[in-house]
């Protein structure tokens, strides 16, 4: 039976922010309001679980996570995470998480990798066997050996983030929270890095909390989505749940040889994208033959391509109350 | 609280300590270059002065009570004043304010470890002390006539313990101006006027040089006069250095449990940077 390690039950955090008033009332007696970042959230997340919360810019996600870090204090509501309070910020709880944030480095920009490594151990009080362990699997994983004495700011973007993960997992934390990880990153090192999170996590049942605009990190990394819009959870369930709305719903990308009409094209299906000789229409999974068939006999078509609703157009049709 | 509880906090912050001054080290000899600029830069100020205190004693025999020697002396604990809270405060204190802007405390927080003791204590500028300091502080000492001077070992002894003291109350008078950047996001400039008016002015003029009210304030409410006019003045006894201690004690006694409870409502107000 699964135990929740995260709890969190009816979670509000408020900001105060200034009301526009003429410069000399702000600047001598300004006004404050107070918003709603996190608003009467609740939820459970099971260990070994990963799970996406995703949202639009200052829908609260990140909020939420640094509550459970134990960055910042809620407003009200109630926190549990392993048992504790985050913002207590107790030794044992911070012993038992790790932080990764895209944009911010948890390593020393002047010292090297194991530099910052060694000072981990001391502060974790990692074993030297274990640290020489952890050190080796996970640098090889990531294949960052060879950047271990270079310093930090002489490094790539993905290198660098690559070795936060690596400084992230050293003490072998049970929640890992992970903060758009790959922003910013090419191709290769986002896959590198959803794949090694996804290892990770099945071999060491370490449970994953993640945040990311980036829908392949959702789709590789996450088994359970919560969605959070105006700082209130719109959806929460797993990733087929989510998609299953919208399986009967598929994309078809069309190359012409020669210039079509849209409205010629609209026949077919609504037109989702278009550039010139290509069009993408949305069409039925269940019509799907049919209509690939009527295309191929009306159409002067050169290539054809079906792919599944991307699931950033799922989140966006959420997020603006679309229906699915 | 059990003893040996105490003993594993204490031993938690000496190896904490410890960590962060072989950090601290490597950060500092990486950049080599930029240690000469410091050493330099530390030498010509103290020369210029030197200069200065003798070209005022060229005209007068004593200031505040002060002779060229006592001045020299005097001179030499603001020097020590400066140094010390430069590079085991001030650093500290200016990382602080940078982290809170840029949201890089989010990384730190996270860590198993006494924030406000980490935060305060993680780059100790021990190698920077020694080189940049030395040789400044020394071209003083070889200035002082010593045997000239008459100091007891009793006000030797309680002169170093307010120099400790005051280097207490002064780092906690510049981490108070500090933390206004957790609400206004930025108090670089707040934390420069406070180093000014501590380890700069509050090292200029003697502590018999100010008027009775003066001195309670600069002694208690800006506590920037124990360090260097306090111990210069108990060392040489020229007020009951017994008196001073005490006096030095209290301040920084409150001025600790002051900083805990600001850190503490600080920290609750919190925002973080966006991300």
């Amino acid at each position: 039976m699964n135990h929740p390690i995260i709890k969190i039950d009816r979670l509000q955090k408020d900001y105060s922010v200034k009301i526009k008033q003429s410069f000399w009332k702000n600047a001598f007696f300004p006004k404050y309001k107070a918003i709603s970042a996190v608003n009467d959230i609740s939820f459970y997340i099971d260990r070994g679980e990963s799970v996406a919360l995703l949202g639009p810019n200052g829908a609260g996600k990140t909020t939420t996570m640094k509550m459970l870090s134990g960055l910042l204090y809620p407003t009200s509501g109630k926190v549990d995470v392993l048992g504790f309070f985050p913002f207590d910020r107790k030794n044992e709880y911070l012993k038992r998480i790790g932080l990764v944030m895209g944009n911010r480095s948890g390593l020393a920009w002047d010292l090297t990798p194991n530099q910052n490594f060694e000072l981990a151990k001391k502060i974790y009080g990692i074993s030297d066997h274990d640290f020489l362990e952890r050190v080796g699997r996970l640098t090889e994983m990531l294949d960052v050996e060879k950047f271990l004495d270079k310093q930090v700011r002489k490094l790539s973007l993905g290198e660098r983030m690559k070795l936060e993960l690596v400084a992230s997992l050293l003490h072998n934390p049970e929640i890992l929270f992970l903060d758009e990880p790959t922003i910013g990153l090419d191709i290769i090192s986002k896959q590198r890095i959803r794949s090694f999170l996804r290892d990770i996590q099945r071999e060491s049942r370490i449970t994953l909390l993640l945040t990311s605009h980036d829908m392949d990190d959702v789709e590789k990394v996450s088994d359970r989505v919560i969605v959070i819009n105006h700082g209130q959870i719109v959806f929460d369930d797993s990733m087929p749940k989510l998609l299953r709305n919208y399986q009967d719903k598929k994309y078809l990308t069309l190359v012409l040889t020669e210039t079509v009409t849209s409205k010629v094209i609209e026949k077919f299906g609504k037109i989702v994208d278009k550039k010139p000789l290509s069009y993408t229409i949305e069409i039925s999974k269940s019509g799907q033959s049919k209509t690939i068939a009527d295309i191929m006999e009306n159409l002067p078509v050169d290539d054809i391509d079906i792919i599944h609703v991307p699931l950033e157009e799922i989140i966006a049709d959420m997020f603006t109350g679309k229906p699915s | 609280m059990k003893l040996s509880e105490y003993r594993s906090i204490l031993k938690q912050r000496f190896e904490i300590v410890q960590a962060s001054c072989l950090f601290a080290f490597r950060k500092e000899v990486a950049y080599a270059g930029n240690n000469w600029a410091g050493v330099i830069s530390a030498t010509a100020y103290t020369l210029s002065m030197l200069l200065f205190v003798n070209i005022i004693f060229g005209n007068t025999k004593q200031i505040a009570g002060y002779s060229h020697n006592d001045m020299l002396l005097y001179f030499y604990v603001a020097q020590l004043t400066y140094f010390t809270n430069w590079y085991l405060s001030m650093i500290n204190i200016h990382e602080l304010t940078v982290d809170v802007n840029q949201g890089h405390l989010d990384m730190v927080l996270t860590k198993p470890v006494p924030a406000l003791f980490y935060l305060t204590s993680r780059n100790i500028g021990g190698f920077r002390f020694f080189v940049e300091a030395f040789p400044p502080t020394l071209a003083i000492v070889f200035s002082i006539n010593w045997p000239a001077l008459s100091i007891s070992p009793t006000n030797l002894v309680y002169g170093i313990f307010i120099f400790i003291f005051g280097a207490i109350s002064l780092h906690v008078f510049e981490f108070l101006a500090a933390l206004p950047v957790f609400w206004l996001g930025e108090s670089e400039n707040i934390v420069d006027l406070a180093g000014f008016i501590g380890a700069g002015s509050g090292s200029m003029i003697p502590l018999e040089g100010f008027s009775r009210p003066l001195q309670f304030a600069l002694g208690t409410i800006i506590p920037v006069l124990i360090s260097t006019a306090f111990t210069a003045s108990a060392v040489l006894g020229k007020t009951s250095s017994r008196f001073l201690f005490l006096w030095a004690f209290i301040i920084a006694l409150i001025a600790v449990i002051i900083r805990k409870l600001a850190w503490n409502f600080a920290i609750k107000n919190y925002t973080s940077a966006s991300s």
